[in-house]
């Protein structure tokens, strides 16, 4: 079987800084991995890489997502077979309406896969079932993106991108920071309920408490750039408690 | 072939010989393309045949003037409008403004249009540019009674990148009177279009304006508030792709006490291509309690496109609330980034991300015929008309 996305001791620098020094991670379709460790390891980094973002230049080692190289695809190629990045600090796009925005997203997303795309009224009803689905003020619909959102109606506005875009890879960047409780719930919630046999997930965080909701078949610990130990979610229990004192190199 | 010294006749035509043609040391002309002034053009003694226009003019009285020949024998019949043909040295005395002067000297009438008291009227003027090598020059005057509404719509456009066109429009809006002036340029030769508008008593002058560069498109606009309490609004779009110029000038004098006036422009500068901004407020010492702002926003496709944006605010009295500024940049990389990672290619995002800077000021027009001709125009010069959608231009 091949796995769904295998990372193979990838090294990556911004400007002359290495940031990623070795990393290996496989996730197979269907499971739930974790990335928990240290501000400034190196997490959101590996999340930019993967999404395609500018600024993080890969120096070796290889990604295959479903046994394809990832690395050499664009962006807006990456997001149309499937990768979807949740960010930790989503864009505010002044303009720009989060309908039109994310319907121009989902219509290019199928005009590249060869799909036929939606219409306005077909995309209107999904966009109004999936807003449900993670309590996102529907008013929120016809602004502009982010625009003046507050940092949980972000984070929530992309659980709900996600939601309508059906990513077969998601990874989510801290999505919970910034959560009130009930909101940390209902993303989860939203989360849970994309989870499938075929979907692979990547959750970033650095809290113990999203894993009791979003319960990971995997969790890694990256420090300095490689993950320094991966385990099952007694793993997270430990870091909670101990820190990541015993896994700093 | 002839100058434009060679156009102009009576008394204009002697004040234009000692001020001369405008030239790049003159300030007001730093950054404009003055050669194109210099140059030899041919005279037009016909208009050619009346063009289809495509444009969105719906209702009201409709007139086409083309290479700057108004048809006096087949003006339309509104209600509450008075059409006269006029000496071009009428209305106000023009003794070293080079552009008026120039216009005054070459345009052989010009045409009044009076809107009679408490009326409300609509009216759109297009204007075809020359052919070739041709000079037009086109005279406009329009008298706003107190009380009356007019709304104005104007088309400029023209083919030819040799061209020359000289338009002078000249306003009194009386008091408690509104002018609404929308107005869009798509001419690919050198056009100079100079107002000059005076504004009564409680009454409102509103100016929309596009203008698509092409050799040299050169919007001026002189607005002096003279009654207590008039408003001035200045919403100004420009766009210059390669090798166009695109010019907007305005000047805005508060003289009498609680005027108000808003000055907004925002450009999308292509490389190679060149916006030039300047704007001028001056709150008099007559004027107290005024309220002025100016902004100026312009974003460049990238590092080899031009622009020149001076905003400026002189307020010789301590009553005034006032705000001016301007703003340079390309596109947000982050949120490039951000439409690419949800599936939008590159050229898409670039065009929506423009689209949406361009949107804005286009959404505040009041003119519903200057939106859709502007959108129409900016969705097949933006490309990816499939992602821009209908609505992203109207959506708030
Ligand atoms: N564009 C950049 N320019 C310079 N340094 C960068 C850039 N992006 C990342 N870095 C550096 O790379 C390191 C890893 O950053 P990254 O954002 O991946 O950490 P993180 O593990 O996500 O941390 P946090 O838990 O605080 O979100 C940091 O030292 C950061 O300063
Ligand atoms: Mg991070």
């Amino acid at each position: 079987m091949t796995a769904l996305l295998q990372i193979e001791d990838l090294h990556v620098q911004v400007g002359e800084t290495p940031i990623l020094k070795g990393l290996n991670l496989t996730i197979n379709a269907g499971e739930v991995h974790a990335v928990m460790g240290p501000n400034g390891a190196g997490k959101s980094t590996l999340s930019y890489v993967l999404s395609g973002r500018e600024g993080y230049e890969v120096t070796s080692g290889k990604v295959l997502y479903k046994g394809e190289d990832l690395l050499e695809k664009s962006i807006s190629e990456r997001a149309a077979s499937g990768i979807f990045l949740a960010l930790q600090y989503p864009v505010a796009i002044p303009g720009v309406s989060n309908l039109h925005f994310l319907r121009a997203a989902l219509n290019s997303q199928r005009k590249e896969r060869g799909e036929e795309e939606l219409s306005g009224a077909a995309f209107m009803k999904l966009a109004r079932q999936k807003a449900k689905l993670v309590e996102l003020d529907p008013k929120l619909l016809k602004r502009a993106v982010n625009d003046g959102f507050s940092g949980g109606e972000k984070k929530r506005n992309e659980i709900f991108q996600m939601a309508v875009l059906e990513p077969s890879l998601c990874l989510l960047d801290e999505t919970d920071s910034g959560l009130d409780v009930d909101a940390l719930r209902i993303v989860s919630e939203g989360v849970n309920a994309l989870r499938n046999e075929e979907r692979g997930m990547l959750v970033i965080t650095h809290y113990q408490r999203l894993l009791d909701h979003i319960v990971p078949d995997v969790v890694h610990i990256l420090v300095d750039g490689k993950i320094a130990e991966s385990g099952d979610k007694d793993l997270a229990l430990r870091v909670e408690s101990e820190g990541y004192q015993g896994l700093r190199a | 072939m002839p100058s434009l010294l060679e156009f102009t006749s009576g008394d204009a035509a002697e004040r234009l010989a000692s001020l001369g043609l405008p030239h790049s040391k003159i300030e007001d002309w730093r950054f404009s393309p003055a050669k194109l002034l210099n140059r030899d053009y041919v005279s037009l003694d016909t208009p050619s045949v009346v063009p289809a226009t495509g444009f969105s003019l719906e209702g009201g009285a409709q007139l086409t003037i083309v290479d700057g020949f108004i048809p006096f024998e087949q003006l339309p019949a509104a209600p509450g409008v008075t059409f006269s043909k006029v000496g071009p040295e009428t209305v106000q005395h023009f003794e070293a403004h080079r552009m008026a002067v120039l216009n005054e000297g070459g345009a052989s009438s010009t045409l009044k249009v009076e809107i009679a008291a408490n009326q409300s009227v609509r009216m759109s003027i297009v204007h075809r540019g020359p052919e070739a090598n041709g000079a037009a020059f086109t005279r406009l005057h329009f008298v706003v009674a107190a009380g009356a509404r007019l709304e104005l719509e104007e088309r400029f456009f023209g083919d030819s990148s040799e061209s020359f066109s000289s338009a002078v429009t000249l306003a009194e809006v009386g008091d408690s009177a509104t002018f609404r002036y929308a107005r869009m340029h798509s001419s690919a030769g050198a056009i100079s279009h100079s107002v000059f508008v005076k504004v009564g008593q409680h009454a409102s002058f509103a100016s929309e304006s596009a203008l698509f560069g092409g050799a040299m498109s050169r919007e001026e606009l002189q607005v002096r508030l003279e009654g207590t309490g008039a408003n001035a609004r200045i919403s100004a779009l420009g766009v210059a792709a390669a090798k166009t110029h695109a010019e907007h000038r305005a000047r805005i004098d508060h003289i009498a006490p609680r005027c108000t006036s808003d000055m907004r422009h925002r450009a999308l500068v292509h490389a190679h291509g060149t916006s030039v901004f300047d704007g001028q407020t001056q709150v008099h010492q007559s004027g107290p309690k005024a309220e002025a702002h100016q902004i100026s926003r312009n974003l460049l496709v990238d590092e080899r496109a031009k622009v020149h944006a001076k905003p400026h605010l002189e307020i010789d009295h301590d009553e005034v609330v006032a705000s001016h500024g301007a703003t340079i940049g390309q596109l947000d990389a982050d949120a490039l980034y951000y439409l690419q990672a949800r599936g939008i290619p590159e050229e898409g995002a670039r065009a929506m991300l423009t689209a949406a800077f361009l949107g804005e000021p286009i959404e505040e027009w009041a003119s519903a015929a200057l939106k859709e001709d502007v959108s129409d125009r900016l969705r097949k010069d933006l490309g990816a008309e499939a992602l821009l959608g209908d609505e992203i231009f109207e959506e708030s």
